[in-house]
């Protein structure tokens, strides 16, 4: 795709053992031959269970983990060398959102003074962030009036809003969200998953999506690429992948899913004891 | 394999006894367990530390067979009230008021040895984190045969058999291999089932399961779920699982319990709180759901709002900050009131519409 904002060209990633968790000579694949691309203001979707190598496809992507092959793009631009100026210019168009916000923010700087550090690492006017003023981006992620909060006073779905505004101030083009909203209650997970849809809407950020949880990637994705072993076993837009999944490994994860209700589960049961009959 | 280990064969008693958990022994005068009285009773359990109540007054009951899950975010003291149900609350956080009853047997009142000889035999307890539970440094067969030798009696050697055919209960392939494996050497899931061989060892009467599904994958949550439910059904061990995910409560409750800031908001079949939710937090978890198979269909109905801390809980309802039905009676706090059959609800307008 030629307007692609990200694109990864059959990109590999691969650790070598150095006698530790892995044995000398032993290779993990955690990325194997990987084709994604990201349109801009578009949210990809990336499932798979532990250890399907979606978190170390997130890193490629955002420019902190370099490939073992293949080519990783981002704006039509492979990522210069890590650590160079070219870099980091680079880095302030990918932030990147993880699962645990208390991990993301120091501890010692309140929440305007995290935001602003950001803005100035990256040489930008502090006075300027994504959505005009500082004030106006805490209050555009929920967090009016409470940029002068330490981290520790805040709750958990605070914290990952904070994180939020601080990515967004850099005015990025793709937010690499890795399991961003799977350590937060339902009723907070449903209040940030609201909120990176209406600042996609606004802002036109395109959105690397990652999850184990097949029902929040079917909420928020455009496309679904589904994940096993280091590879893309299933991809397509996100109201085909698990209406009509054509992958062995996607019909099972969607068969393991639990059922939305007590009567879904019977239905399914009946039907898995039809099933079972006709063999 | 088809030998059932769940019966006591070879356990030095007489030839196979009915799978069925065995009454709790009844000393001291205590009262024997019967056909209609249930495993376990809570009676108006109230927990805190220093001036902060974190479990207000909760009662519920767990029949034979019958799995109640316990429902709601974190905070809300589900947790603490499955470790005062096992003895285990731990200072500064302590029961200050209510009553513990296994089979009949009050257990507040129990001395720490008296504890010890029932968890383990007549309850056991699943936690989240499975690798955590284990012990790093000893094989998990040894691990699993300790709760025999302790509790029943049975010489290692005979221990160490009985687990083996309990791994092998549980779905683990070689278990006889799988036995001298450490923990690290196994999977999450696989460290899950030697979780649930060890709880089930001694055929308890009650197994307590906090989030036992929550950090595995959803394959292998369903592989887990299937075998306590099929193990559940052989045994007829009464089960409490504490969970935040209501698919895993649509997948394994036969009854729920929701709560809220310290409290039970409300109780029920889980076809009634699934069909018509009377609160309405209840009803606004229900409404936030997302699963795989449904239509995205734009925004969430999102709950407004955090859950307060226990310190700075609003008088009255606790959830009044949040609730789109609160008007000036929330002030008082609703009782816990039955509406139809079996459900109950503390809220002033049950079932109201939005």
């Amino acid at each position: 795709m030629s307007n692609a904002v990200l694109a990864l060209q059959d990109v590999s990633r691969h650790y070598r053992g150095k006698g530790g968790l892995l044995r000398k000579g032993d290779t993990l694949r955690a990325v194997d031959g990987v084709d994604v691309t990201l349109a801009p203001g578009e949210t990809l979707g990336i499932v798979g269970e532990s250890g399907s190598g979606k978190s170390t496809l997130g890193r490629l992507a955002a420019g902190i983990e370099p490939p073992s092959a293949g080519n990783v793009t981002f704006k039509g631009k492979p990522y210069a060398p890590i650590g160079s100026s070219a870099w980091r210019r680079q880095r302030r168009d990918v932030q990147v959102v993880f699962q645990n916000p208390s991990q993301a923010l120091d501890p010692r700087l309140s929440i305007a003074d995290q935001i602003r550090g950001a803005m100035e690492a990256h040489r930008l006017d502090t006075g300027k962030s994504g959505a005009g003023s500082l004030d106006a981006l805490l209050a555009r992620v929920g967090l009016e009036g409470l940029g002068r909060r330490y981290p520790h006073q805040l709750s958990g779905g605070q914290l990952q809003r904070a994180v939020i505004a601080r990515a967004l101030s850099l005015s990025p083009d793709v937010i690499v969200c890795d399991e961003a909203v799977s350590a937060l209650d339902v009723s907070v997970q449903a209040q940030i998953l609201n909120l990176l849809q209406d600042l996609q809407a606004e802002f036109s950020v395109a959105y690397l999506f990652i999850s184990h949880d097949l029902g929040v990637v079917r909420h928020v994705s455009h496309r679904i690429a589904v994940m096993q072993h280091g590879r893309i076993v299933e991809a397509g837009p996100a109201g085909d992948v698990f209406a009509s999944p054509r992958n062995s490994y996607t019909k099972a994860l969607i068969a393991a899913l639990p059922a939305a209700s007590p009567s879904a589960r019977r239905a399914r049961d009946a039907k898995r004891r039809l099933d079972f009959a006709k063999v | 394999m088809t030998v059932s280990v769940l019966t006591r064969k070879g356990a030095g008693s007489t030839g196979a006894l009915p799978v069925q958990p065995r009454p709790v022994e009844s000393r001291g005068g205590t009262a024997r367990a019967t056909a209609a009285e249930p495993v376990l009773a809570i009676e108006s359990l109230t927990i805190g530390t220093g001036a902060v109540d974190l479990v207000i007054d909760v009662s519920f009951q767990v029949a034979p067979g019958e799995t109640l899950c316990l429902v709601g975010e974190s905070g809300c003291g589900k947790s603490l009230t499955c470790l005062a149900a096992m003895g285990l609350l731990a200072e500064p956080v302590r029961r200050r008021a209510g009553s513990v009853r296994l089979a009949g047997t009050e257990l507040t009142s129990l001395g720490d040895r008296r504890l010890r000889e029932i968890r383990g035999r007549d309850m056991a307890m699943i936690f989240q984190d499975p690798v955590a539970s284990l012990n790093p440094v000893q094989r998990v067969g040894r691990q699993v045969a300790e709760a025999l030798v302790v509790h029943e009696g049975l010489s290692m050697r005979s221990a160490m058999r009985r687990a083996i055919e309990l791994l092998d209960r549980v779905g683990i392939a070689r278990p006889d291999e799988r036995a001298n494996a450490y923990p690290h050497q196994l999977s999450g899931g696989m460290c899950q089932r030697v979780m649930i061989a060890m709880a089930l060892a001694c055929r308890p009467k009650l197994i307590v399961a906090d989030e036992a599904t929550t950090a595995l994958d959803v394959t292998t949550q369903a592989q887990i779920l299937k075998l306590m439910k099929t193990l559940q059904d052989e045994t007829g061990t009464a089960m409490i699982f504490v969970t935040h995910d209501l698919s895993v409560v649509a997948e394994i409750a036969d009854r729920v319990a929701v709560m809220y800031s310290g409290r039970i908001v409300e109780t029920g079949p889980v076809d009634a709180l699934f069909d018509h939710p009377a609160h309405p937090y209840t009803r606004g978890l229900m409404d936030c759901r997302l699963h795989a198979l449904s239509a995205a269909n734009g925004r969430l109905a999102a709950i407004g709002g955090t859950v307060p801390r226990p310190a700075a809980r609003p008088i009255g309802c606790a959830f009044r900050p949040r609730c789109p039905r609160a008007d000036a009676r929330c002030e008082t706090l609703p009782e816990l009131r039955r509406l139809f059959g079996a459900q109950t609800a503390a809220c002033h307008f049950p079932g109201a519409a939005r």
